[in-house]
């Protein structure tokens, strides 16, 4: 028997054509037929166990000729059959001199032949032998898992039963659920073992545990059988020869992985595939420790089915984990951003929520910049770093969140030192305010399959560990990717604050025009006192030097009109500054909001008005059932006040004057109007009257404040004023109230 | 020395204290012939067209123009003023209690030909009014205008 060289180096792996090996495992027997003769062509070395003769001798002589003649005639219709692969395992006896022996035949077409293997049934004492205990057993491990995980809510525990399962089914000391990430390094999510062992699960492989051309073959071959890995592997006859064996059950194993395993004190092992597509997610790692497992042919193949029936259910619930996990953290999301939204100051609400925002994005710190400070929470680099990143990061319109997976790489012209992070997203809210969510690095949060970091596992060459290094350095400075999910928080998030920040530029905005206003305000009273409040100094100072002249000239007439004028001076201007006193007060001293009964308040005002009233002869009427309302009861009888009052200055030119109150209830307002039968005014002017100091006419002694009292009350009542008029229509001043509610 | 004519000031002012008062001061300096008040400046664009009762007045030889005016204001009067084909030319002096510095502005920037400001003092009020009276009823040379 001759043996397989070793190869010493790991580059040789990824380049081995692993199905072309041209060495069997010695436990069967191969033969490689032509097609309609059944001619054997060639042969594995150890023919004789099987068939009494030596290769050379067996070459050239149909398969049929050593098969017991009840055997013969079905053999031969059954490898005639236009298929690919047969029925497997085939019912095949040997006659070997007297004694005949059954074998699991096991027969496939390639490279234009039939393959044909034989596997001894006899010696085997399989717990599991699915063909001895009927095929009841395999459909009753099938259906009883998929009863067994369909309402489990995770895929590690469903994972787990699939493993308990199958590992009380072939008597495998290890069973392991591995899933492969996008990158193809496995981890272990789930497992079945004899309790003395070492658990695997939660650790992860590098993708180099299993090279592509590895893989290939786990998607094209869904079983794999290492009986012994121990065992000697048996060559072929002749020896010139490149035979497809990719799917041969007996085909050899790469003397690599037989290295790996044996690092890994596995003496038997079994895989099956788990594929979607062409898409190997997943495999079921069956391992054993005690000795060989010679798993026979019928239990295979009810893995198989197993395998290809768990791999559609677990990804059925994979896909309904994933969306219940989706809407679970949509439900969050909503109820976290109903929370913020709802917030007065987003600062502080940001900094009391920071670890649920952390958790929400998966991330391990975050940090929050407004304008010049920046608050942290969880694992983030320093202020510094924070700052430098957040300059560097692009945006733009289109950029509203930017994500990086590893900051050594996307920003390695500088160099700064991100520790203990590998990877940021940041959302960009305005020109001053940022969010950023910083993730570790990837490889600190995993368990690997042995220690990367053990000094012996270097030395040894051909282990697995050797990969490890290799996936090492492709990970290294990288966080766990951010998904779509991810983004989809982040523009959730991102969403919430633009609203707050918009409102918060409408506050900014109504504030910046009050102050405005305030100013125009101010300004008007500076121009008034430099203006009006010395125009009355101006003719006091004029009619002294005029009364000094003519008590001169002995004019005492005259003199006394100057006095008279002088006395009628000096009472305006009292009178300007108490006004204008008063108006500066408007909307300062607010006092309660009260419930007004304008019926009394009006009533009021007209007895007040009384003797005014009478001299002039004006006929005041009231409408009844005035509306009361909610408003600064001090202010709007200062603003009715001035209505009427300005009405018997200036609208009771009329032979027979009147003026007439009324109001009314309007949607969100209350309109009163106080209407003159006078001359009224004409349209150009009766913008201007209700400015400070204007005055139509100046013969009476308004100062001009009256009306722009008026004005001011209507506005801190969040209302309006204005007039209806023509020229000798009489006027109607009108003045409305906001809303404002019981405080 | 200007030509030999009657010379005629226009006063804009619509208080009566100030009107009487710099009538009297005007009066005083013994230069102009004769003094039109106005109370508003709806009334002195009246005048100054010669429209309504003004029909028939001749254009004066100065406007004293006081700003803060009921109906138009001093300003609106001015840039009114400087509009007019016929009256763009017309000496115009603002004569007011204010010293705001937007209202100056505001006046150069319609041509105003003096901005004059009432001293709270009456003495310097007077001599202004003398002044004013010698300056643009004597030493001034006013274009000439037709009516």
């Amino acid at each position: 028997m001759s043996s397989r060289p070793m190869p010493t180096d790991l580059e040789s792996c990824e380049m081995e054509v692993i199905s072309r090996p041209e060495f069997i495992q010695p436990h069967g027997v191969l033969l490689v037929l032509r097609e309609k003769t059944f001619v054997i062509e060639r042969i594995s070395l150890n023919a004789k166990e099987y068939f009494g003769l030596e290769p050379e001798e067996l070459i050239g002589r149909k398969v049929t000729e050593f098969v017991s003649a009840a055997n013969q005639a079905s053999l031969e219709d059954l490898l005639s059959s236009e298929v690919v692969t047969y029925p497997n395992p085939l019912n095949i006896s040997v006659a070997s001199g007297a004694e005949t022996c059954d074998y699991d035949g096991i027969a496939h077409r390639a490279d234009g032949h039939i393959i044909l293997e034989l596997e001894n049934r006899r010696s085997v004492s399989f717990r599991s032998n699915a063909a001895s205990r009927g095929i009841e057993h395999h459909f009753g491990l099938t259906s009883r898992t998929l009863d067994l995980i369909r309402n489990l809510p995770s895929i590690a525990e469903a994972g787990a039963a699939v493993c308990r399962e199958l590992k009380d089914f072939t008597g495998f000391d290890r069973v392991m659920l591995y899933l492969f990430a996008p990158d193809n390094h496995g981890e272990v999510i789930a497992e079945a073992k004899e309790p003395e062992l070492e658990p695997f699960l939660g650790l992860h492989f590098p993708a180099g545990d299993i090279p592509k051309n590895a893989r290939d073959l786990y998607i094209k071959n869904l079983i794999r059988l290492i009986a012994d890995v121990n065992a000697n592997p048996v060559g072929l006859y002749p020896a010139q020869g490149d035979l497809d064996m990719s799917m041969s059950a007996l085909r050899a194993v790469s003397p690599f992985h037989i290295k790996y395993l044996q690092n890994m004190g596995v003496a038997s092992s079994m895989s099956i595939s788990l594929v979607e597509g062409d898409r190997l997610w997943g495999l079921l790692a069956c391992h054993h420790y005690q000795g060989p497992m010679l798993v026979p042919c019928s239990t295979r193949v009810s893995c198989v089915h197993y395998g290809i029936v768990i791999a559609s259910q677990l990804q059925v619930m994979m896909r309904s984990y994933f969306s219940r996990d989706l809407s679970l953290r949509k439900e969050e999301i909503s109820r976290e951003v109903k929370i913020l939204s709802r917030s007065a100051d987003l600062h502080s609400t940001i900094e009391t929520r920071a670890p649920e925002l952390i958790r929400l994005c998966n991330a391990d710190g975050m940090a929050f910049l407004d304008d010049d400070t920046i608050f942290t929470d969880g694992s983030t680099p320093s202020k510094a770093t924070i700052v430098e990143l957040w300059k560097r990061c692009p945006r733009g319109p289109d950029t509203k969140v930017y994500a990086c997976e590893s900051i050594d790489e996307t920003f390695s012209d500088i160099d700064m030192d991100c520790s203990p992070v590998a990877g940021f997203l940041v959302i960009h809210c305005s020109h001053d305010w940022q969010l950023m969510f910083f993730r570790k690095e990837y490889l600190h949060e995993i368990r690997w399959g042995g220690d990367p970091g053990d000094p012996q596992a270097e030395k040894k060459v051909l282990t697995p560990r050797h990969s490890f290094a290799e996936w090492v350095e492709s990970v290294k400075g990288h966080c766990h990717p951010w998904t779509e999910i991810d983004l989809l928080v982040a523009e959730e998030l991102r969403s919430v604050f633009m609203v707050f920040v918009m409102h918060q530029a409408v506050v900014l905005q109504k504030l910046y025009d009050e102050l405005r206003e305030k100013n125009v305000e101010i300004q008007q009273f500076a121009y008034s006192v430099s203006h009006d409040l010395k125009s009355p100094l101006v003719t006091i100072n004029g009619w002294i030097a005029a009364l000094d002249d003519e008590l001169a000239a002995g004019n005492y007439d005259e003199a006394r009109e100057a006095f008279e004028r002088i006395r009628a001076a000096a009472t305006r201007m009292g009178r300007l500054i108490e006004d204008l006193l008063a108006f500066s007060k408007i909307g300062r001293m607010k006092g309660e909001i009260d419930l007004i009964d304008m019926d009394e308040l009006c009533q009021d005002i007209h007895e007040e008005f009384q003797i005014l009233l009478g001299e002039k002869g004006i006929t005041l009427e009231i409408d009844g059932n005035l509306p009361s309302f909610h408003g600064y009861e001090t202010e709007v009888r200062r603003a009715m006040e001035n209505l009427i009052s300005n009405a018997i200055k200036y609208g009771c030119t009329n032979d027979q004057p009147r003026i007439g109150i009324s109001g009314k209830k309007l949607e969100n307002a209350y309109r009163f109007s106080v209407r003159d039968n006078g001359e009224g005014i004409e349209p150009e002017y009766q913008s201007r009257i209700f400015e400070l100091f204007q005055r139509l006419d100046t013969s009476h002694s308004g100062t001009g404040v009256g009306l722009a009292s008026v004005a001011k009350v209507a506005q801190f009542h969040r209302g309006k004023c204005g007039v209806n008029s023509a020229a000798g229509q009489g006027a109607e001043f009108w003045i409305e109230f906001g809303e404002l509610g019981e405080n | 020395m200007r030509k030999e004519a009657l010379v005629t000031f226009l006063l804009v002012e619509d208080d009566d204290d100030h009107a009487i008062l710099a009538e009297r001061a005007i009066k005083k300096a013994r230069i102009v012939n004769a003094i039109d008040r106005v109370r508003d400046g709806v009334e002195a664009m009246d005048y100054l067209r010669g429209e309504g009762q003004f029909s028939g007045k001749k254009l004066p030889t100065v406007v004293l123009l006081d700003l803060n005016l009921p109906k138009k204001s001093g300003l609106e009067v001015l840039s009114e003023i400087r509009a007019d084909e016929k009256l763009r030319s017309l000496p115009v002096v603002v004569l007011t209690t204010s010293g705001d510095d937007k209202d100056i502005a505001s006046a150069y920037g319609y041509n105003v030909n003096s901005y004059l400001k009432k001293p709270l003092d009456f003495e310097q009020f007077h001599q202004m009014v003398s002044d004013l009276c010698l300056y643009w009823g004597v030493w001034n040379q006013p274009p000439t205008t037709e009516n």
